[in-house]
């Protein structure tokens, strides 16, 4: 397999998958667009390589997630808006959502504001693991494949980056009621 | 009181709880503290909590017209030549180097034997040495031809003596 269809006919069944992960990754819709865009050309460069029943969407989580910690974290361009910031203004943005109801929408888009302000904060390799594990539904095992390290760190991390999270986050569950 | 510390030193646990990994005894005697602890029951809601909203928030939509600029970007460039292999293994090159400097330095030589047409005429040398030792005939006073005249003449006059160089009975002091 190294056709440029096939390639695109992957990366086609897993786009949202992988603006997603940019996007919390880096934080920026611009920085999320740039990480795409070059994972995918390493990819494609390294397709020949890429052996079928390998998971397509966790081969290329490992490529976004290596030049996401090798050179996002070195721009130092992550941070952007403080927690207090989104306590204060409550910015929906434009985000996704299916429900209706205003309220609902409002509080959800707080809290993905939140969130995203929250996992800027954590170190490239805490923020890593949350969003494999916790945003994409990744196993530890698989979790460890993607980040190359053992599923020893893939569990301290998490638990590291949780701890934080909770301490960050737990003002805004306080506000919004823990929904 | 309770001993917060012996509880947060739990909360790796309640991780591995939350996130279904623990099972057995283990998972039965943290559950039954739990019931029993406020503070790790709230830590483990928290935790449950956290991973549900990290879960379920959405991400923005990906901007239009990034997945055409993306193939767009990958089919204009060339197609990138495949390295060759000795250039991912440094050893390999290193040595690959090594054997082009010996051929090199091999081939500038050239070979070990002498050519034909370079090859000097025995017959010269034997002219040569000729000329030479009529012109500085041979000294016989040297030390070493005496010696050796000496042992001769010996030889001849007593030869059943025996050597006192290498007497029979003497222990063998080879120095090694």
């Amino acid at each position: 397999m190294n056709g440029l269809d096939d390639f695109q006919a992957l990366v086609a069944g897993y786009q949202d998958a992988i603006y997603r992960v940019a996007y919390r990754l880096t934080g920026h819709p611009e920085d999320a667009e740039d990480l795409v865009q070059e994972s995918l050309i390493e990819a494609f460069q390294a397709f020949g390589r890429f052996r079928l029943g390998t998971r397509f969407d966790h081969w290329l989580y490992r490529i976004m997630t290596r030049n996401y910690i090798d050179r996002f974290r070195r721009r130092r361009r992550l941070d952007t808006v403080s927690l207090e910031e989104v306590s204060r203004d409550g910015e929906t943005g434009d985000f996704a959502d299916s429900s209706s109801d205003p309220q609902a929408l409002l509080e959800k888009n707080q809290w993905s504001e939140s969130l995203q302000a929250a996992l800027a904060q954590l170190t490239p390799d805490f923020r890593a693991v949350v969003v494999l594990c916790d945003a994409q539904g990744l196993s530890y095992e698989e979790t460890s494949k993607v980040l190359g390290c053992p599923i020893g760190t893939v569990r301290s991390r998490l638990h590291r980056a949780r701890c934080q999270l909770r301490t960050w986050l737990r003002p805004h569950v306080e506000a919004v009621g823990g929904k | 009181m309770r001993n917060d510390k012996a509880c947060e030193e739990r909360w790796g646990c309640l991780n591995d709880l939350a996130d279904g990994r623990l099972v057995g005894r283990k998972r039965s005697r943290l559950e039954a503290h739990i019931e029993s602890c406020e503070r790790c029951r709230e830590a483990l809601e928290e935790i449950r909590n956290i991973k549900s909203k990290v879960r379920q928030t959405e991400a923005p939509h990906a901007p239009d017209g990034l997945w055409g600029r993306c193939m767009g970007r990958i089919a204009d460039r060339p197609a990138r030549q495949a390295p060759f292999r000795w250039r991912r293994k440094p050893a390999v090159g290193v040595a690959a180097a090594c054997l082009a400097a010996a051929a090199a330095l091999v081939l500038s030589i050239g070979p070990f034997s002498v050519h034909d047409e370079d090859e000097i005429p025995h017959d010269h040398y034997v002219m040569e040495h000729a000329g030479f030792a009529a012109a500085q005939p041979l000294d016989m006073s040297s030390h070493h031809i005496l010696l050796s005249a000496q042992g001769a003449e010996n030889d001849r006059r007593n030869p059943d003596a025996e050597s006192l160089e290498t007497p029979n009975d003497a222990p063998n002091t080879h120095v090694r």
